[in-house]
């Protein structure tokens, strides 16, 4: 109970993920982890391959169900059992492989599951589609983040890595997404691209008012980018850092194991 | 061994820029979002080679038979359709369509005092069911689709001539009933033709413009991104086989009246067919990819097909064995345009 006592002391506190554990055939994925998450603050979680990180995030946001832990969000004690309760709750996730469905447009896969229907007798009796509603939202969305599609109505297939995240991200900020989980946000974009991501995550923070988690393997963009970071490594947090204070010998260290 | 990795990267560079013009529009042919440039293609030619070979194949009294034929097994390509644009495929068409008829053709016999329409919901009906047993066995148990009706596919076929073993169905002489299936529209339309039409309308229209075929193409395309983002992709699985089984119901009992009779061995061939169909017609066998409009020149093709062939006196057997090479043709054109755009 000594946790509860501590959580969310100063009020700022917009997810506070207590004890969580999820073993998978006996090996324990994630150990009894404590994160809180501030908001407006991006925050890195970082470890090796299998120290965890996936398995974090994706109970977070409901794909995987935990084995124990509580969820809080807002300070209140959050459901969460399927993407879809995340999502209620403002936890929005954009995967690094598994984001957008390749062979529709923009405007189809930010309004995936979430279909705007016509207001007239068609969209009620048949739930016919309002493609100009969507692709208007679209075009808008996009050109928030200072992104314009050559063909909005071609496959997502044909977009740049770089355009594909912001159609991801745009859906989210779109749905009213509070929280912000990225999965790998620079990985298999160009050095351009790369740049342009980093920019576009401290814009969500800064202009769109969201509170970030980022997944990465790459400790240059984490150092560069984010507020806090949390180190796992064999499912177990080993240390939350603060990033002023810390330097990237420090985090390599402890992913490693070089450092307890 | 930078030599190695130097000397694959050249011969990548060979292959992209070298080829040939005629190779590339070939391949950007394959690479087209639509298949209906080539499926055109490909019927037109079919169609002057079968004329210069035997030009009674474009009499008047041919072009009306091939159109005869076309409906019914249109009928259960375009269920079927639905089945594998959701990534999956139902191999128990044939089955269906024979089991289904065969219910209606015993309740509406002379002598049972079943209404015609009752038999033929009851048809329908059963259609649709075992559809539903296929999604269900499919989607909640988690089967893999080619097995699970391949199995239906076993049972229903069995079925079938069990209770044609056990019962000898009288024909059916009924004007109505007769008109449903041999009906012609203006003198010239066959009606089972224009059901397929006008089917194959309605059913483009749903999966274009509406939100339940949306979320078909999302969940062919994409099971998990469609599940990750709200997309009841099982629901919209199981739908499908429902659709299919009731198309596959339909066909069956066009053919019953078209027949005054129902018959167990109906629709023997005809989930080879419709699946050839459906393949030729563009839609992906890895889902979410393709569109009515393919499926149905798709129809006229493999309708004529066989009809060409019989005309310029192929024997039977080797009609078979083409439509075969076909299918196997459509097959191949299908994992090389999904090879070139996962590549893309």
């Amino acid at each position: 109970m000594a946790h509860q006592q501590e959580s969310d002391v100063n009020g700022d506190a917009i997810l506070e993920v207590r004890n969580i554990s999820k073993s998978f055939g006996g090996v324990k994925a994630v150990d009894d982890v404590d994160v809180t998450l501030h908001r407006n603050e991006i925050m890195a979680i970082v470890g090796d391959n299998g120290a965890g990180k996936s398995t974090l995030i994706k109970m977070i946001s409901g794909v995987y169900s935990r084995d124990s832990g509580t969820i809080h969000v807002n300070g209140e004690l959050a459901h969460i059992e399927s993407p879809m309760d995340a999502k209620n709750y403002g936890i929005e996730t954009v995967y690094q492989t598994e984001s957008l469905i390749k062979i529709l447009d923009a405007p189809a896969n930010i309004f995936l599951g979430r279909e705007k229907v016509r207001d007239d007798i068609l969209g009620r009796l048949f739930k016919v589609l309002d493609f100009d509603f969507m692709k208007r939202e679209t075009e808008q969305l996009l050109e928030r983040f200072g992104v314009t599609l050559m063909d909005i109505k071609g496959d997502t297939r044909d977009l740049s890595g770089g355009q594909a995240q912001t159609v991801a991200i745009g859906r989210a900020v779109y749905w009213g997404g509070k929280i912000l989980i990225l999965d790998e946000p620079t990985n298999n974009l160009g050095v351009v691209q790369e740049r342009r991501a980093l920019d576009l995550i401290r814009r969500l923070r800064d202009e769109f008012d969201m509170t970030i988690i980022v997944i990465s393997h790459n400790l240059k963009h984490v150092v560069e980018l984010v507020d806090r970071i949390v180190v796992l490594r064999n499912g177990k947090k080993m240390r939350e850092l603060v990033k002023d204070d810390t330097d990237m010998n420090e985090i390599v260290s402890l992913i490693t194991g070089a450092t307890e | 061994m930078p030599g190695v990795t130097g000397g694959r990267l050249q011969v990548t560079d060979t292959s992209a820029s070298g080829v040939r013009p005629a190779a590339r529009s070939a391949l950007r042919l394959l690479n087209a979002k639509s298949v209906l440039p080539v499926l055109t293609l490909f019927y037109v030619v079919m169609i002057a080679a079968f004329s210069l070979a035997n030009p009674i194949f474009i009499s008047a009294q041919n072009i009306g038979s091939i159109i005869l034929n076309l409906g019914i097994p249109g009928i259960v390509a375009i269920g079927l359709t639905f089945v594998v644009l959701s990534g999956h495929v139902d191999l128990s068409v044939g089955s269906i369509f024979a089991f289904s008829a065969y219910i209606t053709g015993i309740l509406i016999q002379e002598g049972s005092g079943v209404p015609i329409p009752v038999g033929i919901a009851m048809g329908l009906l059963t259609g649709a069911a075992v559809g539903a047993l296929n999604g269900f066995v499919v989607t909640v148990l988690g089967v893999n689709s080619i097995i699970t009706t391949l199995g239906t596919m076993a049972v229903f076929r069995g079925l079938a001539q069990l209770l044609g073993s056990n019962t000898y169905l009288t024909r059916i002489e009924n004007e109505a009933l007769l008109f449903l299936g041999r009906g012609y529209l203006f003198d010239y339309i066959p009606v089972t033709f224009a059901y397929m039409v006008a089917l194959l309308a309605i059913c483009s229209l749903i999966l274009g413009f509406t939100r339940y075929g949306r979320h078909v193409y999302a969940t062919g395309a994409s099971e998990m991104v469609a599940r990750l983002y709200g997309v009841a992709t099982g629901k919209i699985q199981f739908s499908t086989f429902v659709i299919s089984g009731l198309f596959s119901a339909v066909g069956g009992i066009l053919l019953m009246s078209q027949l005054a009779r129902a018959s167990y061995t109906a629709g023997e061939d005809l989930t080879f067919k419709a699946l050839t169909v459906v393949i030729l017609g563009g839609i992906s066998l890895s889902g979410g990819r393709g569109a009515m409009i393919g499926v149905l020149v798709a129809i006229f093709i493999v309708g004529s097909i066989a009809n060409g062939l019989a005309v310029v006196h192929v024997p039977i057997n080797a009609r078979d064995a083409f439509t075969g090479l076909v299918l196997i043709g459509a097959i191949v054109f299908d994992s090389i345009r999904n090879r070139n755009l996962a590549e893309a």
